[in-house]
């Protein structure tokens, strides 16, 4: 029998408001209560227990659990609505209400005794209005949950009047499938019938690689090996997933590796490249790799390794969670954040210590009203859920979300692109041996560790669409459940500093099967049986358990010899590890069911057998738009237009919710100024445990919209950027003893040509000229890239009228930079320091309004996007970094132009400025607005205290173009003399207003 | 010095200010030992220790109420035969003192060892309910100190710290409680008479430090402004906003602006930030004690 316990209530005015701005529904106010289903016995007493003092806060709540709470506390209700989770899907509110259970009634409960909890909605309507369940639907499946994950009870007021009730039932998992292992009889198959064993296992894989599988399986050493271990000359369906999973684009990235013939229109010629990763990522690291001393590992593990110091290493992962973010914003981006977060601490021996977070989201304008693209979710609701999910991974596990920014598209309506980034900082030596080492021996034993296995993201997204009954788990969308992650990780921490591990990776895409699978190669060989793993619940097949990607899991390889006590503390800290083998040097990946074996494959031909892709791209020159100008506005107008884009606007809203201190060691935090809503371009953090003033800064840029101009500029501009942010924050170009570390994140369209895709060569070609741009800075600067990450199919396919469309995400590069600071007090911040101070502009502006702010702001696309000349930023960096120390304050022009410079270091001082536009050194530009609008690069806004004036000019001289223009002011109004010779005024209200309005936490009403 | 004090920072369970609270603790000159809560509950570690702190984090995510889970399992636990709230009690009675932050607080408001008044540990009279604006917010704050019987801000008058919670706002009765609201009123006054209020939220803005019920200076909408209280004893203490999240001068997000205004007019940096005075006032007082 089900018990079920009602907690209430709380005031939700947020989501009343919420129903009427969206929604267009009278609902005036919105209550909420907590329910928890008990899945199992309890006498009387007991459920009295735990509901008055268990589940219940006396002060503001009360319990009910004989009848309905509306029932036992008469209280006026328009609509009720309840929302439970799908059967399978993480519930960790459930999991410890349970916990709390066991310990409260003192007494054990059964294996499948489960607290299943739910969220009730009560709301009031206008006087004199109805809500109807059609009502109730729109608002569950539209604002309170997701129907992906979710299921929902509505019941009007008269429904609840005649007699109806929430029924006490529970969304458990009921599947009695027989567990068995598929045989296939790969060798007779001929190439139609592999294509469709493809369609059918959903793999994912081409006849190339289909008939390199089947090749293997005719190969007569092979099978007597098999024969050897007991298995058959057919392959099992275990083995064609662990293929799947371990030749797919994810895991192998092909199109990043594959051969391409990259044709330019324009110069008639062809050039091969062997492979994106290999030339331009790999090979910029290897060109500038003897000039960085500091370089640990990198491309090989995880994340990237550098040398923090002489006892630290610092690691970095950036990852995307495209696809997940679309179908469920905030479980997607939950499950980013912490699945980034397991990179990093599943990096080298035993792993690092999570430092700091990060984020960047290409999303649609959440004020967008009008049609949507189908199948796709309103701007609105992904910005909210994304910006929810990045918060609660970081903010629930004690991460410091220190980094970050968000641009807006409409092509990010049909698929939003959420970058989730990761700092950790680990001991160098461990127990005697090198930490960045995964040095597993054979006898090692195999170990998962975390969560239990479930039907999760299995086959992902694919599954979404097909008929589900009331109790099949949920696999497409998966929600993270941080704290048994977080409480994961401190006991891996104690092992690791114990001693006891020898190697650590986590359980990601492809879930055990990849894990084991790459730990196996150090070894050379594993054998294990997923008969022991533990389960969610019964059901599961063979392969399933094997490839789920179930959350919250690390596999690990553990020294024998300390095998007890890793066993002995998992169990004191409440956390589940099981050994599942060993690792061998049988040079074989031998998988055993409650000890028959179903899989045993060859790790050399698994991990190098598949066959390289060759592609084709044609580039046809950069993309010439019409030629208009933008009309001219007067300064303010200019200026208030630009700083209110989305892209450059106040993010305060999305960082307020953010943690950003937690750990102590922030030293410049992500949002900042007098009235803390002014974004820093480059932020700061120290280890707290360590004296002394070193620190990591960092920083990051992505210009997708320059990838409609020319994706090479984009690269070049977004890396510049990125690193002038840090110049002007107090790093210093790279030297021995100060590492940078790059991370470079692509999320591009379907590059590859087909009929489908007519013009997959061009979009291939802007891909190349990203990786160029990136390549060609990289080495100019001397920065290596350490790790990234490719996602290569951001578009939205769909058939209207009997014809195809697609809509496709631009190009984007996201580069993500970490500098060491040797001394963080030299460092500066962006704020005008001191009235009479002298302002100065280094850089000469240029007519660049090619895809910027100012030029969007009125729907234009026009004019030359930024050009980047790498010698010329080493030139201009080398010169600021060297006057920085006379420097008040220091801001890297950027996005956004001067426009945006003079507001943010204005409004973060809380005082205005005078400026003369005549003084700032330009070329090409005869009106105020285009020279405030630009958005040329190698530009700084630095300001000067009068008594270091002539140091500060000396210093400079000769090496950059620089003129004074003005000065900070101690009024709260920015004067501009403009070319035109006039005198135009904008206050700092003015100001504030038009930069913090368009994402302020109260968006304006629109119909979704 | 013979013997340093010693504090003990739990850990575990989703806290996660133990590494910073125990540098606060080291810094002040404690010996500071971090302790996982399980060992504690378990009587693995015993209370052998001048200060027990209860740092910020998400106890089991917060998923029943904020350190609420925690609270429950601690009332629900016995070591050698006798509750463990009555051991922390003793632990108290004998001089010793319990801290919690944010999280930690949360927890000891909830357990009833605060505010516990005539030192009936264990019962719950006062909670940490959700932030009127409904939402997780991290920002910087400004608290009025009070005179207290509380150790934790000697000789301060006013201090700044960041406060990063969802579930902050102090209150002692609610419209759907069961707590009566007569009884909450007066828990209110016998709270401030009694010396139990530590500190309260002050507006920004102006000089002094004047308590205010307006978001954001007052970021949570707590009752009286109240960000941390104490026992009759004093040794029973805790608050929302985190002194070990302003261990560093540089901690403060404007510490440029302060430093280049100091700089100018010829003063001294400070040697460190605000929240140490918290760690060095325990350390006086336990110095004191013995």
């Amino acid at each position: 029998m089900v018990h079920r316990i009602e907690v209430g209530l709380r005031e939700e005015p947020g989501l009343a408001k919420k129903i009427q701005n969206l929604l267009g529904l009278p609902v005036t106010e919105a209550y909420s209560m907590s329910v928890y289903s008990l899945d199992f016995d309890v006498s009387a007493d007991e459920l009295k227990q735990l509901a008055e003092q268990a589940y219940c806060d006396p002060i503001v709540e009360k319990a009910a659990y004989r009848k309905a709470w509306v029932s036992e506390n008469p209280f006026h209700f328009d609509l009720l609505i309840e929302k439970r989770f799908r059967p399978g899907v993480t519930d960790a509110v459930g999991k410890t209400a349970r916990q709390v259970a066991t310990a409260v009634l003192q007494r054990a409960l059964k294996d499948d005794a489960s607290v299943y909890s739910s969220t009730q909605y009560l709301f009031r309507a206008e006087k004199g209005r109805n809500l109807t369940a059609q009502d109730g639907q729109n608002i569950a499946t539209q604002l309170l949950g997701n129907p992906l994950i979710e299921q929902f009870i509505v019941l009007t007021k008269d429904a609840f009047k005649d007699g109806e009730r929430v029924p006490a039932t529970v969304p458990k998992v009921a599947d009695s499938h027989k567990p068995v292992v598929e045989e296939v009889a790969l060798s007779t198959y001929s190439d139609e019938q592999l294509q469709i064993l493809n369609k059918y296992r959903q793999m994912a894989l081409n006849l190339e690689e289909l008939k390199a599988i089947q090749k293997h399986y005719k190969d007569p050493q092979f099978m007597q090996a098999r024969k050897k271990r007991g298995m058959g000359e057919k392959a099992t369906d275990v083995e064609l997933e662990v293929f799947a999973q371990t030749w797919s684009e994810h895991c192998k990235h092909k199109e990043f590796n594959a051969i391409i013939e990259y044709k330019d229109v324009q110069t008639g010629k062809t050039q091969i490249i062997e492979g994106l990763f290999p030339t331009f990522i790999a090979g910029a690291t290897k060109q500038v790799s003897p000039h960085c001393p500091w370089l640990v590992s990198v491309f090989k593990d995880n994340a990237g390794v550098v040398q923090f110091n002489d006892e630290y290493y610092f690691a970095l992962k950036v990852e995307t969670h495209n696809s997940p973010s679309a179908l469920d914003p905030y479980g997607g981006a939950l499950t980013g954040i912490v699945g980034n977060n397991r990179d990093v601490a599943g990096v080298g021996m035993g792993g690092a210590d999570l430092w700091f977070n990060q984020f960047y989201y290409c999303l649609g304008d959440p004020h967008h009203e009008g049609p949507l693209p189908p199948r796709t979710m309103h701007p609105r609701l992904i910005y909210e859920g994304v910006v929810a999910g990045v918060r609660d991974g970081g903010n629930k596990c004690g991460i410091p979300t220190l980094n970050g920014g968000a641009c807006f598209d409409q092509r990010f309506m049909a698929k939003p692109l959420v970058y989730c980034g990761t700092g950790g900082l680990m001991k160098a030596k461990i127990a005697g041996r090198d930490s960045a080492e995964k040095n597993v021996l054979p006898g090692d034993l195999a170990v998962q560790v975390g969560g239990r296995i479930g039907k999760d993201g299995i086959h992902g997204a694919t599954m979404s669409s097909v008929a589900r009954s009331e109790n099949t788990p949920v696999t497409a969308v998966q929600i993270g459940d941080p704290i048994t992650q977080k409480t994961m990780f401190d006991f891996l921490a104690v092992c690791r500093d114990n001693g006891w591990l020898r190697g650590i990776t986590d359980n990601g895409a492809g879930g055990l099967s990849s894990s084991l699978g790459e730990m196996a190669r150090t070894s050379n060989g594993v054998r294990f049986d997923i008969g022991v793993a533990p389960l969610k619940y019964h059901g599961l097949q063979p392969w399933e358990i094997l490839v789920s990607e179930a959350q919250e899991r690390m596999t690990l390889a553990v020294i024998p010899a300390h095998i007890d006590e890793f066993m002995q503390l998992a169990k004191e800290r409440g956390v589940e590890a099981v050994v599942l083998g060993e690792f061998t040097d049988s040079g074989f990946f031998e998988v055993f069911y409650n000890q028959k074996p179903i899989a045993y494959l060859d790790l050399e031909f698994l991990h190098q057998g598949v066959p390289r892709k060759r592609l084709q791209a044609e580039w046809r020159g950069p993309a010439q738009f019409p030629q208009k100008t933008v009309p001219q506005h007067p300064v303010p107008d200019a200026v208030k237009a630009i700083v209110s884009s989305l892209d450059v606007c106040s993010k305060e809203w999305i960082f307020r919710q953010k943690d950003h201190n937690v750990k102590g060691g922030t030293l410049l935090p992500p949002i900042n100024g007098v009235s803390g809503q002014v974004n820093t371009p480059a932020t700061l953090i120290k280890p707290t445990f360590l004296p002394g003033r070193e620190a990591a800064a960092m920083s990051q840029a992505a210009y997708p919209k320059y990838s409609d101009f020319d994706s090479r500029q984009a690269a070049l501009c977004a890396f510049n950027e990125a690193v002038g942010k840090l110049i002007a924050l107090g790093a210093k170009l790279p030297q021995d003893d100060t590492f940078w570390t790059a991370c470079d994140n692509f999320c591009v369209p379907d590059s590859v040509y087909s009929e489908q895709n007519p013009d997959g060569k061009y979009k291939l070609a802007q891909l190349v000229r990203l990786c160029q741009g990136m390549y060609d800075y990289a080495v100019a600067l001397g920065i290596p890239f350490t790790s990234g990450k490719d996602s290569m199919k951001n578009d939205l396919k769909y058939e209207k009228d009997g014809k195809t469309f697609r809509i496709s995400v631009p190009p984007t590069l996201l580069i993500s930079l970490v500098a060491k600071i040797n001394d963080y007090a030299q460092t500066r911040s962006i704020d005008f320091k001191a009235p009479g101070d002298i302002i100065y502009v280094i850089g000469t502006t240029k007519n660049e309004l090619g895809g910027s702010q100012y030029a969007e702001q009125f729907g234009i696309q026009t004019g030359a996007v930024p050009a980047v000349d790498p010698a010329e930023s080493k030139k201009v960096f080398s010169a600021v970094t060297d006057a920085l120390p006379l420097a008040a304050s220091a801001y890297y022009v950027r996005q956004g132009g001067l426009a945006l410079a003079i507001t943010e270091c204005a409004l973060a001082a809380g005082i205005g400025a005078e400026i003369e536009l005549a003084k700032v050194p330009k070329t090409g530009l005869a009106r105020s607005d285009l020279l405030l609008g630009s958005e040329t690069q190698n530009r700084f806004l630095v300001t000067v205290a009068p008594e270091n004036q002539a140091a500060f000019e000396k210093t400079l001289h000769g090496k950059v173009t620089f003129a004074q223009v003005g000065t900070v002011s101690k009024h709260t109004t920015v004067t501009f003399k403009t070319l035109e010779g006039q005198f135009e005024s904008i206050t700092l209200q003015e100001l504030s207003d038009a930069y913090t309005g368009p994402l302020r936490q109260d968006l304006p009403e629109i119909k979704i | 010095m013979a013997n340093p004090p010693k504090a003990l920072v739990l850990a575990g369970e989703g806290l996660n200010c133990e590494v910073e609270a125990q540098q606060g603790f080291l810094r002040a000159g404690f010996d500071a030992k971090v302790v996982h809560v399980r060992d504690l509950l378990s009587g693995k570690q015993a209370l052998d220790a001048d200060v027990v702190h209860f740092p910020g984090g998400f106890l089991h995510g917060d998923d029943i109420g904020s350190a609420k889970a925690l609270a429950d399992l601690i009332q629900a636990t016995r070591i050698a035969g006798k509750p463990f709230v009555e051991h922390l009690a003793q632990f108290v009675q004998d001089g010793g003192i319990v801290y919690g932050a944010c999280n930690g607080f949360q927890c000891l408001v909830k357990l009833g060892m605060l505010p516990a008044f005539d030192g009936k540990y264990g019962q719950q009279t006062a909670t940490l309910t959700f932030n009127q604006s409904r939402k997780f917010e991290m920002r910087w704050v400004k608290l009025k100190v009070l005179p207290s019987k509380c150790p934790a801000f000697d000789g301060m008058s006013e201090i700044e710290l960041p406060v990063r919670h969802g579930e902050g706002r102090f209150t002692v009765y609610d419209r759907f409680g069961t707590a009566s609201p007569a009884k909450g009123e007066e828990a209110l006054v016998r709270l401030f008479q009694d010396g139990q209020v530590l500190a309260q939220y002050a507006q920004k803005t102006g000089s002094g430090a004047s308590p205010t019920q307006f978001y954001p200076d007052n970021p949570n909408g707590s009752m009286q402004a109240i960000a941390g209280i104490c026992d009759p004893t004093g040794r029973v203490f805790g608050m929302m906003p985190h002194p070990e999240g302003f261990l560093e001068f540089e901690n403060h997000p404007l510490w440029h602006r302060r430093k280049d205004a100091l700089q100018r007019a010829g003063q001294p940096l400070p040697k460190e930030g605000q929240g140490m005075a918290v760690f060095h006032s325990l350390f006086r007082h336990v110095k004191e004690k013995t």
